[in-house]
């Protein structure tokens, strides 16, 4: 077991393992830049050090001064949280070589699914259904290239095989735009990933976004938790979350859910992590894996009864995971609402201090926050201040659950998207269920300015 | 009263709803008063009859114009930060700045930046004229309605 971990991140993913850490009497050790300066969990940490400016590239993106900082507080684990550094195979690769333990997978599992090229090939090899697309990278030579498009038949998206989260891609309708559209992602995916290898799928029209939550050991024994919809999206950002994935046949699911774990034990992959799919016409296509946790786990862990952030602490010391698959079940419907410090209709961000606070509860209520009364929102990070989870029997019932916890949450002082998700509450689109990718923006298109 | 001080005050007054702010101290005083967006400062007045023993600011929003002894430019215009969030004067980093004192600049000119939340949000000048002075370092954090550019 962990003794001390320290934690490289912020808001309230540092807190969320904070807690995790002290419910299994692991000491914590807080690092923070000077605009988190007063943030709760470094208040409550067994140890706190100041490691940079606001700016995140040089405090919380710092490889070294983290690694130093655990070495001098006498942590043996790095927790990474999400965003920041927890994508990262080299800091990985750093933490390993000095003997200290990452949190999360090996560099090399890391390194083969941050390359979606390779991510791609891994899955092929497990049987983990993925979207029709080239095999491997892109060919040079023009006359293949428009070769390779006819076969998977228009439309179709290329994509920067060192991409993810809906950077570097772009929807090709027609052949007389393949060349153009090639160069031009190129051009982006060397820029931005320094690595211009690309590689084309056929683009769906309508697909949900399903993804599959695992958790494996390192000894063999992998699992996955359930299915969350995420479909609910604004440039790639989600807004919402829920699980189970609804009105999707619980056998498919088990399929998929099923094909995740044995590549997992492919790959030897350890800690947790997510498989994230299209859904469209009853079919799952792999897109991504991401190796690390995330926002969205707290749907996953109310309806499958794990805390994953403790079995992540576990595994990464070394435990056993003595669960079986059988037993892992879905228990009612949990929603998720990502409450964000930003304008209901622009979007614009709007940090500052929060001068009102109210916050819901009650049963079947989790909020995982960081922000309160008096808390100043810095115009650094994300804009995310507060997620709102619920849990009821039914998904009728969790969505009256969420509707009244809206009602009562009050944050004054800055603008926030509680209006947004109110409004999305009573959304007959939303509410019946099952909308694709394109749903929130397509709405918010003809939502009436207030 | 020394010039530091007077400038906080100049940002104090330009950050509320007051349209005058008096601080009487020490035996001298400053009156500052704002017309529509401009600041004028008057240098301090005669000390009043009775010496204040502990700072005194005397405040009304009803107090009457008093003749200034500078006349304010009618043409100056501040531009100010529409949101809070980090300052940036060039579009990336090494590049030329956006503007500079002494440019002129078109009316709906993208003159800085202001970085909220990992998105980037462009300023633009609502006058055109010349940049007289950029009031907010770059890279420094910046409060909503704070002065960054006096346009003349």
């Amino acid at each position: 077991m962990l003794k001390k971990v320290l934690i490289a991140n912020r808001g309230e993913i540092a807190l969320r393992i904070q807690r995790a850490c002290r419910e299994l009497g692991i000491e914590t050790v807080a690092v923070y830049s000077e605009a988190d300066a007063n943030a709760k969990h470094v208040r409550q940490a067994n140890q706190s050090l100041c490691i940079g400016p606001a700016h995140p590239g040089k405090s919380y993106l710092n490889k070294l001064a983290l690694l130093q900082a655990a070495q001098l507080c006498g942590a043996d684990a790095i927790h990474p949280g999400y965003g920041f550094l927890s994508e990262n195979a080299d800091f990985a690769e750093m933490i390993e070589q000095a003997g200290l333990i990452f949190v999360g997978p090996s560099a090399a599992s890391i390194r083969i699914m941050g390359d979606k090229i390779s991510a791609k090939r891994a899955m092929k090899l497990a049987g983990v259904p993925c979207v029709p697309g080239s095999e491997g990278a892109l060919p040079a030579d023009v006359q293949l290239l428009k070769q390779t498009a006819r076969d998977i038949t228009y439309p179709v998206i290329v994509k920067a095989a060192g991409g993810g989260g809906g950077k570097g891609m772009r929807v090709v309708h027609a052949e007389e735009q393949l060349l153009d559209a090639v160069a031009l992602t190129r051009e982006e995916a060397r820029r931005a990933f320094g690595n211009p290898e690309l590689y084309m799928e056929k683009f769906l029209e309508h697909p949900r976004h399903v993804e599959i939550q695992v958790l494996c050991d390192g000894h063999g024994n992998a699992f996955w938790l359930g299915a969350r919809d995420c479909s609910m999206q604004r440039r790639h950002q989600k807004v919402m979350e829920e699980a189970p994935a609804p009105g999707i046949d619980q056998e498919i699911v088990r399929e998929v859910g099923e094909r995740c774990v044995i590549a997992c034990r492919q790959i030897g992959y350890r800690g947790v992590g997510t498989f994230e799919f299209l859904f469209e016409d009853g079919h799952f296509y792999f897109i991504e894996m991401n190796t690390r946790l995330q926002v969205e786990h707290p749907v996953t862990e109310l309806t499958s009864g794990i805390d994953i952030v403790q079995a992540q602490l576990k595994v990464a010391g070394g435990d056993r995971l003595t669960l079986e698959q059988a037993q892992i079940g879905c228990n009612g419907h949990a929603i998720e609402c990502r409450i964000n410090a930003e304008d209901p209709f622009s979007f614009v961000p709007s940090p500052g201090i929060i001068t009102g606070w109210d916050i819901p509860g009650g049963n079947g209520i989790r909020i995982d926050s960081h922000a309160g009364l008096g808390y100043e929102v810095p115009p650094y990070y994300d804009s995310m201040i507060a997620k709102l989870i619920v849990h009821a029997p039914t998904r009728g019932e969790a969505l009256v659950r969420m509707r009244g916890a809206l009602e009562e949450m009050r944050v004054d002082g800055i603008l926030t998207n509680l209006g947004l998700h109110r409004e999305l509450l009573e959304e007959p689109g939303f509410m019946a269920g099952s909308v694709d990718i394109h749903h929130l923006e397509r709405w918010l298109k003809q939502r009436k300015a207030p | 009263m020394d010039l530091k001080k007077i400038k906080a005050l100049v940002e104090l007054l330009q950050q509320s709803r007051l349209s005058a702010l008096e601080l009487s101290e020490d035996g001298g005083s400053l009156r500052l008063e704002r017309h529509a967006q401009v600041t004028v400062t008057r240098p301090p007045a005669q000390a009043p009859g009775k010496p204040a023993d502990h700072d005194q600011v005397v405040t009304s929003g009803a107090m009457l114009p008093a003749p200034s002894l500078i006349t304010p430019a009618a043409s100056d215009h501040v531009v100010k930060a529409s949101m809070q969030g980090i300052l940036h004067l060039t579009p990336a980093p090494g590049e030329p700045a956006f503007v500079r004192v002494g440019d002129h600049v078109q009316v709906e000119q993208v003159i800085c930046v202001i970085e909220a939340m990992k998105m980037f949000n462009t300023i633009e000048t609502e006058v055109a004229g010349t940049v007289v002075e950029i009031l907010a370092e770059a890279g420094s954090e910046v409060k909503l309605g704070q002065p960054l550019f006096r346009i003349e």
